[in-house]
């Protein structure tokens, strides 16, 4: 193998299996941020009736279509070509962690996706 | 890259001489060259030893605040005296104990886990130590000129604005502290590759240590968490010092964009602290149960989840500040979330204590991992209480929150941390420290702990309030505070006593025998100055215990690297996930250069914190002279041949591109400059949220026009192709060409005029950093820029000259490859703000 290929396969090996251990808080995170932000954002600078109502269903939405990928992973990882391969310890080590790490992400992302359903945009812990 | 591996153990007899000659390369400096030492055990223990002396100093003023409350209305203290020691006492703990205790452990224990010869980049970790000692005594040394900072360990404004702290206190802690960070990232880099890449062949992610994994979820938190911090001190210096309205109300600014900024950094810093100090225990039990760890998998899972959700929790330290209940919800819901992988933890322990081959042995160790134990649950408990939103609105700011935090500190570091001391003292000293003395030790610091804290949770409810020199009689504090000075004597008495145990041994004694607890891992086999003789193949996670003869044969010189096929130091460099054998990589020595770089980094520091500026910038050009002679002999010239590491396999001892460690350093760096620049996106959008009325067009100016910008640009650009052309230009071994070092400069000269020309544009629109929050920030990320494009022309300089002398070539690249590396980032991060800055205001405009 040349030098360049080794290098180039280094690199992509490394980058693969760290995204696979870690999709599960990688969704998380991305969740976490998109429905936070966008729910703060929208509650602040636009908050029309349409814009109000529209918050928690935009927010059931992207938590839904998060589960959804993290469930779709875990079921890939531990069905398809990867968990076939997985014969060796080590690639059999990844896919337990992600997948753990996925559930663990699933629990967060859930959890989350009640609280941006339930509150309401703009409320203050003296309203309730 | 291996050429017909072989089998382990090797039979093959080896040559006379070479455990002599490995002595000689790794011999260690004596004298006053101690100062020049690099090898991890030795700057690993006097790293570890000024972090106890921190803990000690801390502990000191522990006291001092401690006999001031022991009864209503003392004057022991005086006010503003009481406020710099409670200030010094929790930064010390912070940010020159904690984190460089864990590091310094790192050092210490990684190699030797590692079976390396040494971490990756000796003289950075020297760096580091030297920068932390320097910073850390000058910094701690204020409380004696009543320079102290007086703002608490998070310095909130607007009290530390000049309004109200007019002085050079709050000074001392930006700066010092901001200088100390920069030393433990730099330390961070050094782990984060020294753990993925000087591993031993065969030890794959999956037979890591669990230290090891904590180690390098630590560093890739510190490489995400303390950008946050820097740039927050950044911007309250650049406050007091230039009146940039960051934090200032009334300019568009918002005194809680600190707290983001610190809490980002500051919770993270829980787990960092925490994570080490619980993979410790993982070592520590598994040995005292004499069966391995249950639930290892899950305890990965744990250390990384933890590590990841650490980052979605910052806001519960916000709790209080009139937030939405939109945050609340979000933030409590979050950190319910971290307590499933740390309770993952606990049970795992729980388990393997009772899944023992034989009775869990009660030794010194062993009780501080049930005290730990005992004392981390307590301060979970009260954690999960504050993390809803209702209880922490009552509790907030009074002496029940610091009741949970020193249970959460105390319990979760130190306690792992005696423990560590015990257990792996006679690894490093072959002696052991004495049970009795240890059990003596054990119980003042229990008792005196319990006795000290669990009272402030009752004077907590009771509705004393944090940080505060003193109190009136009659509110029912008065006995309970009395009992808090009684334990707190009573931990200083254990602390004692395990220094003067120290002391003892260190007089020669009984060696103790080479693994004295019968572990499992690495560490534990025979070391010398270089380390173990030989490199072992690892076939699981407790090799001594699964490879019996491992002993003999590492010693026997029967694994890899038997003797020092370079003449030099050197060790194996492995692939990040199977831990296959790549290279051989030559390791610099004992130097002066590094050792003058942290001094004059650090003197360059302190003037600029008493306002002697062109002192100050002298010793920052004797500090790049410093690194530029440091780093002059590490792009070594490549050996013409593989090189023979045992068993008939050769490496090379020369690769570049993400195969080489130096490339991994950089890569980190990156990701280091990469968070900062996100939080300071993220305050720049955050300014907005809080004071859209400061950005233009009504607040000020807008962004100069399309030219300024596309100028700027375009100089990005044409970097870019400057360096990628210069790489393409680069000379053959031996051969002369000057194309290559023209285009590097005309690179740089690109980087640093774009950064000039916006920063042009913006101030001939007529944008005042000083009239509002917006305009500070559209110079500040001139000044972020700016930063890395005078760090990038540098370099370029630097590697500029060792082109023209034929020290760079078409073989020979690692300087041009980092070189490069960082300019790419430089163009491509200047390229992101201007899409930012001139683009939002006119999306919100």
């Amino acid at each position: 193998m040349t030098n360049a290929n080794c290098e180039r396969r280094s690199r992509t090996r490394l980058a693969s299996v760290l995204f696979f251990i870690l999709f599960g808080p990688i969704v998380w995170a991305a969740h976490f941020a998109i429905v936070y932000a966008g729910h703060a954002v929208t509650s602040d600078k636009i908050m029309t009736p349409a814009v109000r109502a529209g918050i928690p269903t935009a927010a059931m939405l992207l938590t839904v279509l998060a589960l959804l990928s993290l469930f779709v992973a875990i079921a890939r990882a531990n069905r398809g070509k990867r968990a076939r391969e997985a014969t060796a310890e080590g690639a059999l080590f990844q896919t337990q962690l992600m997948t753990i790490l996925a559930l663990i992400s699933a629990y967060g992302v859930f959890v989350v996706g009640v609280a941006a359903l339930l509150v309401e945009p703009s409320s203050y812990f003296a309203d309730f | 890259m291996t050429d017909e591996p072989r089998e382990f153990p090797s039979s093959t007899p080896r040559p006379e001489g070479e455990v002599e000659e490995l002595r000689r390369i790794w011999a260690r400096p004596e004298g006053l060259h101690k100062l020049t030492a690099v090898n991890n055990t030795d700057i690993g223990l006097f790293y570890m030893g000024a972090a106890f002396l921190f803990f000690h100093l801390a502990g000191v003023l522990a006291l001092l605040m401690r006999v001031q409350l022991s009864r209503p209305d003392n004057t022991f203290l005086g006010q503003e005296f009481y406020n710099q020691v409670f200030t010094v006492h929790c930064s010390t703990m912070m940010f020159l104990f904690a984190v460089p205790a864990v590091e310094a452990l790192g050092v210490i224990l990684l190699p030797q886990m590692l079976a390396a010869r040494d971490l990756p980049f000796p003289r950075l970790s020297a760096f580091a130590i030297w920068a932390y000692v320097i910073g850390g005594l000058v910094f701690f040394s204020t409380v004696f000129y009543d320079l102290a900072p007086n703002g608490g360990w998070f310095m909130y404004p607007p009290l530390t604005l000049t309004t109200y702290s007019p002085g050079d206190n709050a000074d001392f802690w930006l700066l010092g502290i901001g200088f100390i960070e920069i030393s433990a990232i730099a330390g961070a880099i050094e782990i984060v590759v020294g753990t993925l890449r000087t591993r031993p062949p065969g030890m794959s992610l999956d037979k890591m240590p669990l230290f090891a994994w904590a180690m390098l979820i630590f560093a890739a938190m510190i490489v995400f968490a303390f950008p946050a911090v820097i740039l927050a001190t950044m911007l309250l210096e650049i406050e007091r010092s230039f009146g940039w309205p960051f934090f200032t109300a009334a300019r568009g600014g918002d005194p809680l964009l600190w707290q983001h900024l610190f809490w980002f950094f500051g919770h993270p810093e829980v787990y960092i602290i925490f994570l080490p100090a619980a993979a410790l225990v993982s070592m520590i039990v598994p040995t005292m149960a004499q069966t391995p760890l249950v639930g290892y998998r899950l305890n990965v899972v744990a250390l990384i989840g933890t590590g990841f959700f650490s980052f979605g929790l910052w806001v519960h330290h916000m709790f209080a500040t009139g937030l939405p209940a939109l945050s609340l919800s979000f933030f409590s819901a979050a950190s319910m979330t971290v307590a499933i992988p740390s309770a993952i933890q606990v049970f795992s322990w729980i388990a393997t204590i009772a899944a023992g081959r034989e009775r869990f042995r009660i030794t010194t160790p062993s009780l501080f991992v049930l005290g730990f134990l005992f004392i981390f649950a307590i301060g979970g408990l009260t954690g999960v209480m504050v993390a809803v939103a209702p209880f922490d609105f009552q509790a907030h700011d009074t002496y029940f929150v610091v009741a949970h935090f020193h249970y959460v500190l105390i319990g979760g570091m130190v306690f792992p941390l005696f423990a560590t001391y015990y257990y792996w003292a006679p690894m490093v000293s072959r002696n052991m420290l004495s049970e009795k003395l240890g059990r003596w030790v054990f119980w003042l610091i229990f008792l005196g702990f319990n006795i000290t804290f669990f009272p402030m949770h009752i004077t907590g409810l009771l509705g004393m309030p944090r940080r505060v020199w003193t109190y009136p009689a009659g509110m029912g504090w008065d006995g309970l505070n009395l009992l808090s000075t009684v334990g707190s004597f009573m931990i200083a008495a254990g602390a004692l006593l395990f220094v003067i145990d120290l002391v003892r041994r260190l007089r020669p004694g009984e060696p103790t025998p080479e693994n004295p607890w019968n572990a499992g891992t690495l560490e534990w086999l025979v070391t010398d100055v270089y380390s173990t003789r030989t490199i072992p193949h690892v076939t699981s996670r407790e090799p001594l215990w699964d490879q019996p003869n491992l002993y003999a044969d590492v010693e026997a010189g029967r694994y890899y690297l038997p003797g020092a096929p370079t003449g030099g130091r050197e060790t194996i460099v492995t692939s990040p996930i199977e831990g296959e054998p790549q290279y051989v990589i030559r390791m610099i020595g004992p130097g002066w250069a590094h050792f003058f770089a942290a001094v004059f980094t650090a003197a360059c520091f302190l003037l600029l914190t008493i306002k002697l500026v062109w002192p100050a910038l002298a010793c920052f050009v004797l500090a790049i002279l410093s690194c530029f002679v440091w780093v002059w002999e590490l792009d070594r010239e490549p050996l013409a041949e593989p090189v023979d590491i045992g068993g008939g396999i050769k490496l090379p001892t020369y690769v570049s591109g993400p195969m080489s460690h130096a490339w991994w350093a950089m890569v980190v760096l990156m990701l280091v400059a990469g968070s900062l620049y996100v939080t300071f996106v993220f305050s720049y959008l955050y300014i907005w949220t809080v004071a859209p009325q400061t950005y233009p067009p009504i607040g000020a100016p807008m962004p100069p026009a399309f030219e300024w910008p596309f100028a700027s640009g375009a100089l990005m650009v044409a970097s870019i192709v400057a360096f990628k052309e210069a790489d393409r230009f680069r000379p053959q071994p031996g051969a002369k060409n000057l194309l290559a070092p023209l285009l590097i400069f005309v690179g740089a000269a690109c980087l640093l005029a774009g950064v000039g020309i916006e920063s042009l544009g913006h101030w001939r629109a007529g944008l005042s950093a000083t009239e509002t929050s917006y305009g500070a920030m559209v110079y500040m990320a001139s000044i972020l820029n700016g930063e890395l494009a005078f760090a990038t022309a540098l370099m370029a300089g630097y590697t500029l000259v060792r082109f023209i002398l034929g020290k760079v070539d078409a073989v020979r690249r690692t300087t041009f490859e980092c070189t490069a590396l960082l300019s790419y980032y430089t163009a491509g991060q200047t390229l992101f703000g201007l899409a930012l800055i001139h683009g939002f205001p006119h999306l919100i405009g």
